[in-house]
């Protein structure tokens, strides 16, 4: 509006502008599209947003008040909007602070010379939310008792700040700041709940540890460097880390999982894992299995979450985990089945199937996608796969078998298992000068050879996922592969193994006591005492 | 299968992922090619993070 505007109002006249009454609830008006808070309830903007000051019910309009006898102080006073040039009517609120873009058009004039915003002719229009009647005192957000003998508080123009003490929109009884005779004061404002969330101020990556430590009021510092620590501990630092980004929430509240950027995260660090096993060992698995176990408890742990997010009532959410829990069981099910189908032989078929299921995402991504088939063919794949890489032959006899050999006659020059143990007990056995052969071809079990105490041994196993234990060495982990070949004295009696063991573990020893896997109260009752060269393969060998 | 609506480019780059790692169990299982754990935890970690990566980008 200018000031030649024709429509401008009489400034000698304001009374006339101002209609004595509100217009009624439900009028036609945009103001009622913007979500109105009930009356003495806390808008939801933050203190200092002039929704919030705009949204606040101020003035009640009832009886043509003056807007000069009105307690609000909320009557522009800059931009000489003097109050008898606006033709804003007495239901209409003067938004302190205010800009007129934020401002409907002919709702609300802003301060700052805002009321010159207003389109000509736009009808003034008063506050159509909620209005209290004439008479009724404002009063502060709800579970606020005033003490006795307060008066009704005056509104500041907000609410919503009083909650959290920060001085404005509260109200102040008269008599000023002194506390009440009783205990409890309800001007001081309760402390808010400690809880814990990832700090967005003391942060160096997630602020992991910055809300750590101020849930525990220690130095930050102190939980970055057990961080750090971690890391070297296997890795575990950066598990435990990236664990707690994903499940403590920030200080909004919201968790970082069942959200796509954990998402996106997690599968950009899973493909730097696939480029960094291109040229070394898997991180985070070393040479053993690592963090792979932390890893499947995240990953069912996450599925468990997701699972029961979102619904209401322990029952329900109990429903939801036990549901996840059986179709984990299901996926778990399939996996040992596939496992044992590529073992057996029927790892093209299995294969076939990861195939088919990946047509079928392919298609289905054409007709709205079909994720969830990801986890099925995840879960063939992976056994299938280790099958595959492992070299597990499940095709022999299984079971448990016990040799406890008198004489090298008696000693097989190949011994196959499917599934199961062999344990071969050698130590009564007088080798002949030379070299002796011993073959084990196991799929998934475990052998336990205990060789005779003046054997010079040499071993050439391979292991798929498992463990090998040597006279005085111990190997473990994925593609486990040990070569000794001492070289032996002259006349020497040497035992020469080859072992091919998919899954599992084998174990030579001199004496029961060597082993780790096996049970060494097995051959106890014939244990012969101590062996001084225990830890040596081949007594008296060049290196 | 939850219905959904057009394209989903997740599934897609999945599908494709999972497919190639079924393809390479194949050759293995037929003979063709001798998988080690040196290929297998690349081509797993690939699938894998292929898929999570295309879900969480689709889903922004």
């Amino acid at each position: 509006m200018t000031p030649d505007d024709p429509t401008r109002p009489d400034p000698e006249e304001p009374a006339r502008d101002v209609p004595a009454e509100p217009a009624p609830p439900g009028a036609d008006d945009d103001t009622a599209e913007r979500e109105v808070p009930a009356f003495g309830e806390p808008p939801a903007a933050a203190a200092g947003d002039d929704t919030a000051e705009r949204d606040a019910p101020a003035e009640p309009a009832s009886g043509g008040a003056d807007p000069a006898e009105r307690d609000v102080p909320a009557e522009p006073t800059s931009g000489g909007a003097d109050p008898a040039e606006r033709d804003v009517s007495a239901g209409d609120e003067p938004a302190s602070g205010g800009t007129a873009d934020d401002a409907p058009a002919g709702d609300e004039p802003a301060s700052g010379g805002a009321a010159d915003d207003t389109p000509a002719g736009d009808e003034p229009r008063p506050w159509t939310g909620h209005v209290p009647p004439a008479g009724d005192a404002p009063r502060p957000f709800p579970g606020h008792v005033p003490s006795e003998g307060d008066e009704p508080p005056a509104w500041a123009g907000e609410v919503g700040a009083g909650r959290a003490g920060a001085g404005r929109g509260g109200w102040s009884p008269p008599g000023g700041p002194e506390r009440p005779a009783y205990g409890w004061d309800p001007r001081v404002p309760a402390p808010p709940p400690r809880r814990l969330a990832r700090s967005s101020s003391d942060r160096v990556l997630g602020g992991v540890a910055g809300g750590l430590g101020r849930y525990f009021g220690l130095d930050p510092l102190i939980f970055r460097l057990a961080f750090v620590l971690l890391v070297f501990a296997g890795g575990a630092g950066v598990a435990v880390y990236a664990l707690g980004w994903l499940f403590i929430p920030d200080e909004d509240g919201r968790a970082a999982v069942g959200r796509s950027r954990w998402m996106t995260a997690v599968g950009a660090v899973v493909l730097a894992c696939a480029v960094l096993s291109l040229v070394g060992d898997p991180p985070f698995l070393g040479s053993g299995f690592g963090l792979l176990p932390f890893a499947l408890l995240a990953v069912v742990g996450v599925a468990l979450y997701r699972a029961s997010r979102g619904e209401q009532g322990t029952g329900r959410v109990l429903a939801r985990v036990g549901l996840a829990l059986v179709l984990i069981g299901v996926a778990g099910a399939g996996s040992v089945a596939a496992f044992l189908g590529a073992g057996v032989g029927a790892g093209a078929l299995i294969a076939s199937a990861v195939i088919a299921l990946g047509a079928a995402l392919v298609i289905s991504a054409f007709h709205g996608g079909a994720r969830w088939l990801v986890v099925p063919a995840l879960a063939l794949a992976f056994p299938a796969g280790l099958v595959a890489a492992a070299d597990v032959d499940l095709t022999g006899p299984w079971g448990e078998r016990e040799y406890r050999l008198a004489s090298v006659s008696e000693l097989e020059p190949r011994y196959e298992v499917g599934a199961g143990e062999v344990r071969i007990d050698m130590r009564d056995v007088d080798l002949p000068a030379g070299t002796t052969d011993v073959a084990f071809d196991v799929g998934m079990g475990y052998v336990e050879l205990l060789v005779p105490r003046d054997a010079c041994v040499a071993s050439n196993i391979d292991i798929g996922v498992g463990y090998a234990g040597t006279i005085g060495h111990g190997h473990g982990g994925f593609g486990v592969d040990v070569d000794e070949r001492p070289v032996p004295p002259s006349g020497a009696k040497t035992l020469r193994i080859a072992a091919d063991v998919g899954l599992g573990a084998i174990e030579v020893a001199r004496s029961p006591e060597e082993l780790h896997v096996g049970d060494r109260d097995r051959w106890r009752e014939r244990d012969r005492g101590p062996i001084t060269a225990a830890d040596v393969a081949c007594p008296g060998a060049r290196s | 299968m939850r219905p959904r609506r057009g394209f989903d480019a997740a599934s897609l780059v999945s599908g494709i992922a999972v497919a190639a790692l079924g393809l390479v169990l194949l050759l293995h299982f037929a003979g063709a090619i001798d998988l080690s754990f040196g290929y297998l935890w690349p081509a797993l970690f690939a699938t894998v993070g292929a898929s999570l990566l295309a879900m969480g980008l689709s889903d922004r």
